[in-house]
């Protein structure tokens, strides 16, 4: 793992508590913005593939105890948002707003069915009608606003991190100081 | 010639003091008002004099404002400090007001029915957006067991998931988790009617094809199972279908509950 992709998946970590809490207090469950899937993505697009799977596995299992109900619905979700977030970044352009959001979209969106299959499997029902309406759309829209921020925070955070991070190399060294 | 040129001169005076003292006998004659040319003159300078006071107010006013500036600002910090103190005041007025009569309800709520209430506060929402739940201000030291009922005036909100030392979680009748045996009010067919629609929608799922079910018809907890007391309100009908011939006739019921703005509810003893 390189310091960068270790910087990302901390500041991952760090703030998704951080962001639960957002949530928790200033935004409505339903039909709020999730934040927590949007950082799964950012992880999947800073990170290599590989990194952003377990990433996004552990970004979700913080939901679920959170939640405390049905665990590993979210973090199975939200570690296959990560990769598709990974995977449609090495096919698209990476510098570009719009495949960033079109990462957002898709990830959140697989995130969404993901879980809601989980749910069923288990026996918890929610009505598609529902479903549609109240979470996965509003969960979208959210995510095409709020992936440019994040995808912005995370990197200048993570970028600030890597300088702390032991590094082998001279420049490395020179840049951690 | 000479004399004659002084005499000259002591005429000419003479006439501009006889003239000199009729004008002052006219003008100070007492009148009934203005002359003539006092009125004109009155006319043709009410306009300037008019705007000569306008400006010189202005001034005068400005002048006084700036001299008293300090004293203004001072008295202007005051009157926005005692109104923003009355603002709160009001606000915390109409609050507890609207708790007051909440609290009626839920009094009057108890004093009807049967069984112990425990009143709890509503001080928190489920964090995610795939479950319906509540928190509550109290738990175990108060007197609250697992699966007791929870209930407010408009009727049944859910039952007791998690009990803490002081807090609980209460599991809403919209969390897709959440099933009530119910009963139709009207006819008394027996169904069960289950949460995971929005907070504005349950399903009822009647156990027979043949249920006597209406658009309007009210449901109520049947007391089956034992979580809950029997002839607690959930909702009404607001449509009726069977999903498929020959399956279980199924209701849309809307709850009788605001699960949005549930602020104070009420645990049943057991």
């Amino acid at each position: 793992m390189n310091p960068r992709d270790g910087s990302v998946i901390a500041v991952a970590l760090v703030l998704a508590p951080l962001a639960k809490t957002v949530e928790f207090v200033a935004a409505p469950a339903v039909g709020g913005p999730d934040i927590l899937a949007g950082l799964a993505v950012c992880v999947g697009w800073l990170c290599d593939l590989w990194y952003a799977l377990p990433a996004g596995f552990v970004l979700g299992l913080i939901e679920d105890v959170v939640t405390a109900r049905c665990l590993g619905s979210r973090a199975i979700a939200l570690a296959l948002a990560a990769l598709l977030a990974a995977v449609i970044k090495s096919v698209l352009n990476p510098d570009s707003l719009s495949s960033k959001m079109l990462a957002a979209l898709s990830g959140m969106t697989l995130a969404d069915f993901v879980t809601w299959g989980i749910l069923a499997s288990r026996g918890i029902r929610i009505a598609a009608p529902y479903f549609l309406r109240s979470i996965w759309i509003p969960s979208a829209l959210w995510s095409l606003a709020l992936i440019g921020p994040l995808h912005f925070a995370v990197k200048r955070m993570a970028l600030g991190a890597a300088n702390v991070w032991p590094s082998s190399g001279r420049k490395g060294r020179e840049a951690a100081l | 010639m000479r004399r004659r040129f002084q005499y000259k001169k002591i005429i000419v005076l003479a006439v501009l003091v006889a003239a000199s003292v009729t004008l002052m006998n006219v003008t100070g004659k007492p009148q009934d008002g203005p002359s003539f040319w006092g009125s004109l003159f009155l006319k043709a300078s009410k306009p300037v004099s008019s705007a000569y006071s306008a400006i010189v107010g202005r001034f005068e006013s400005l002048r006084v404002a700036f001299a008293d500036k300090e004293a203004l600002i001072r008295k202007n910090e005051e009157l926005e400090a005692a109104l923003g103190q009355l603002r709160v005041l009001e606000s915390r007025l109409q609050e507890v007001e609207a708790e007051n009569e909440r609290l009626r309800d839920l009094l009057g709520f108890q004093e009807n029915a049967p069984g112990d209430y425990l009143v709890a506060e509503v001080y928190g929402r489920d964090p995610s957006k795939w479950f319906s739940s509540i928190s509550i201000a109290a738990g175990t030291e108060q007197g609250v067991v697992p699966d007791a009922a929870v209930v407010c005036q408009a009727g049944l909100v859910g039952r007791v998931l998690s009990v803490g030392t002081n807090v609980s979680t209460v599991l809403l009748l919209t969390d897709p988790e959440s099933g009530v045996g119910a009963v139709v009010q009207r006819s008394r067919d027996l169904g069960v009617v289950l949460g995971g629609g929005g907070q504005d929608s349950l399903t009822a799922r009647f156990f027979s094809k043949d249920a006597d079910v209406q658009v309007g018809d009210l449901i109520i907890t049947s007391g089956m199972g034992s979580k809950f007391p029997e002839g607690l309100l959930i909702g009404e009908v607001v449509s009726v279908r069977i999903p498929q011939p020959g399956l279980v006739k199924e209701a849309i019921v809307r709850p009788s509950v605001d699960f949005e703005h549930l602020e104070e509810v009420m645990v049943v003893g057991r």
